[in-house]
């Protein structure tokens, strides 16, 4: 008697894993989200740079910004938003809006947009990369490789000095 | 969003900056720091600090609208927790029945307080003077705001929408006046407040370096001098007022 019930139980262990089994070969990828096009052409780093460490970025720099004054147009949480987030974007429908349509999208909540604002102003703060127009003393750079040289031409002259 | 682009970018090569766009120097793994331009940070050597002539200042408002235009601080219409980055306060000596109005703001003091008796040390001075708030790493818990002989720091009650972008602001940090610290890092040498009161005031501001002899706000301190706010404190403020 106690036999027959275990071997019910496992027919049934069985049926239920075979059914979980097809219902995931049944699945096809996820669907990303879909996002808005960035006003511009390039993006300040490469996509893959950018889609894996923008937050290290943002974190490091928004320390040298508020503590010393530092501030870089092209690694500003600022110049995100006013490239890729449309003056029009809600807060309510994330898939007007660039950032929270991803981390939404991945289920990451950062408060960043609790105190900053989450749509471009009418005064552009573009990055040097973009063609509209770069951020308040900086210049527009050919591209990617140019930027390069000109920081580390910078970077060279700075530690010249004691 | 294609499934086939993973990033093939190891994370030594991220930190090392041996990427394309970012010259970064490593100074331990997983610490890099990143230099921008040359002009980059607070003005060496430079203290900024305002003037106010109460002499001059009248019963306008010019100065207190602008500021809270400019930095997006807008009434909840409860005025008893609205935010008041700047205000105008009269004064009246009670023996002759003299008053005057001036505009108190953040005073940005050489010892400040409010960075005394911060626990997380959100609240700071900058190297050019500036006594901010580091929204980051506020907890709100106000104790810069009862250290302040000047009540010049506010607390944000509510949740907020549209901010300003170069004035970020958010429910549960304190807030005060930054001597429009925007607008100095962009190379400006004047503030909201004290542009307001040229155009439409009485011209009673002055904005400048304190430590620069040859700016006009150094000038007319040297010349008809400045009293601090409760100079007995020993606070040595940035804004200092004439006419007092």
């Amino acid at each position: 008697m106690g036999r027959g019930i275990s071997l019910v139980r496992m027919i049934l262990a069985g049926l239920l894993l075979a059914g979980a089994v097809f219902a995931l070969a049944g699945c096809s990828p996820v669907e990303g989200p879909q996002m808005m096009q960035a006003r511009g052409d390039q993006c300040v780093e490469p996509v893959e740079v950018i889609r894996r460490d923008h937050m290290k970025l943002l974190s490091h720099e928004k320390d040298q910004a508020v503590l010393f004054g530092v501030r870089n147009p092209n690694h500003s949480i600022r110049g995100c938003v006013e490239c890729h987030v449309s003056p029009t974007a809600s807060r309510d429908d994330p898939s007007s809006h660039f950032c929270l349509n991803c981390h939404s999208f991945n289920a990451v909540r950062m408060d960043c947009f609790q105190c900053h604002a989450d749509k471009p102003a009418n005064d552009y703060h573009f990055h040097a990369l973009n063609p509209h127009g770069p951020g308040f003393g900086f210049d527009s750079a050919a591209n990617s490789a140019s930027l390069a040289r000109d920081l580390e031409s910078i970077i060279a002259l700075e530690t010249q000095k004691p | 969003m294609s499934h086939d682009s993973t990033p093939d970018l190891s994370r030594r090569r991220f930190i090392t900056g041996a990427v394309g766009a970012v010259a970064s120097l490593t100074v331990a793994p997983g610490i890099f720091l990143m230099q921008t331009n040359a002009q980059a940070g607070t003005k060496p050597g430079a203290r900024w600090g305002l003037l106010i002539n109460t002499n001059v200042c009248g019963d306008c408002n010019a100065c207190v609208t602008a500021c809270h235009k400019e930095n997006g601080v807008g009434s909840m219409n409860r005025p008893t927790t609205d935010a008041q980055w700047i205000r105008k306060v009269n004064i009246t000596d009670r023996t002759t029945g003299h008053s005057r109005s001036l505009p108190v703001m953040c005073q940005h003091c050489e010892h400040p307080p409010c960075v005394d008796v911060c626990p997380t040390g959100a609240s700071f001075r900058r190297a050019d003077g500036i006594v901010l708030v580091n929204k980051h790493t506020c907890i709100g818990c106000r104790y810069c705001m009862m250290a302040c002989p000047y009540k010049a720091r506010s607390f944000v009650h509510e949740h907020l929408t549209d901010q300003v972008p170069h004035a970020p602001r958010g429910k549960g940090t304190v807030e005060s006046c930054t001597l429009c610290v925007h607008r100095i890092d962009k190379g400006e040498r004047t503030t909201a407040c004290v542009e307001a009161c040229h155009t439409e005031g009485n011209g009673a501001m002055v904005f400048g370096d304190l430590n620069d002899p040859n700016s006009e706000i150094s000038r007319r301190l040297a010349e008809y001098g400045g009293a601090a706010i409760r100079a007995d404190l020993g606070l040595n403020p940035g804004v200092r007022y004439q006419g007092l």
